[in-house]
């Protein structure tokens, strides 16, 4: 496993108290945190790409945030208090974001959701947020 | 753009599902008997190729930037094979970077790839074949 790969894992770990960790193949490690139902989803791939999705109950992705090797988000999709969600998780697992990320207009609306505002002033916590959403259905705007 | 690349994806295979999960993501598919080729296009130009088994797990994975260079090619010899050899058929104006990639490059030396592009097998004869070595059941 690369070390920078071990690193968003290892990261991703402290955000709830029941991550799980695959490591399917040389390719791709994976890592959840699940709720009732649905899922918070982590794929690292080879090259550095790291792709952040939540999945519903029907096994429908909900919500994805693809970040390229070079650490620029190259899709965010979603309903805002999801992609809120996906944008605070990336932002504490993933070292060295690229200026881009920042600056992206996605990303800016997703921080601007309630979920993000709230896990940022500590009012909340990633498992509590996906308990929260999952009796909903969230079609992105 | 999307409608062109699913037309495209369409011609590959006699039975692939179209699904339009909403108006920032369009997936196809075509399945075996268990695994399937997975396609997803998504808003900004993003295109993503997997190839999932039979529990849903990627187990190969192509992303395409929207400015068609490689973003990511994971997976063994054979299946990174049949995922380039269907992104260059269903993707317009994939740029030289793409070609020049060493990773595209040496995908193109699986065996998958030469007989997929000498006729010599489909796409989903490809998929039953993988669906024989695989049992991830």
């Amino acid at each position: 496993m690369e070390p920078i790969t071990e690193q968003i894992l290892e990261r991703f770990e402290t955000l709830a108290p029941n991550v799980r960790i695959y490591q399917l193949d040389p390719y791709f490690a994976h890592a959840s945190i699940y709720a009732e139902h649905d899922k918070l989803w982590l794929s690292c791939s080879q090259r550095g790409t790291v792709r952040l999705e939540y999945i519903d109950l029907a096994a429908d992705t909900k919500a994805q945030l693809i970040l390229s090797a070079e650490r620029v988000p190259v899709e965010l999709i979603g309903h805002p208090s999801i992609t809120g969600l996906l944008v605070y998780v990336a932002e504490r697992i993933v070292p060295d974001l690229d200026d881009r990320f920042h600056e992206d207009s996605d990303i800016i609306r997703a921080k601007q959701s309630e979920t993000y505002q709230k896990l940022i002033a500590g009012e909340t916590d990633v498992l509590s947020v996906i308990h929260k959403l999952e009796p909903h259905i969230l079609d992105p705007q | 753009m999307i409608e062109q690349i699913l037309e495209r994806f369409k011609t590959l295979a006699p039975e692939t599902e179209v699904y339009r999960w909403n108006s920032y993501v369009v997936y196809a598919s075509i399945s075996g008997k268990r695994d399937s080729l997975w396609l997803s296009c998504y808003k900004r130009g993003t295109i993503r190729l997997e190839y999932l088994d039979n529990c849903g797990e990627t187990e190969a994975e192509l992303i395409l930037s929207p400015e068609r260079t490689l973003a990511e090619l994971a997976g063994s010899h054979e299946m990174t094979g049949l995922l380039i050899y269907v992104a260059q058929r269903i993707v317009p104006d994939l740029e030289d970077q793409f070609c020049l990639d060493p990773d595209v490059i040496y995908a193109k030396r699986s065996e998958t790839y030469q007989a997929l592009t000498g006729g010599a097998t489909d796409v989903l004869s490809v998929i039953h074949e993988f669906e024989k070595t695989n049992y991830n059941f």
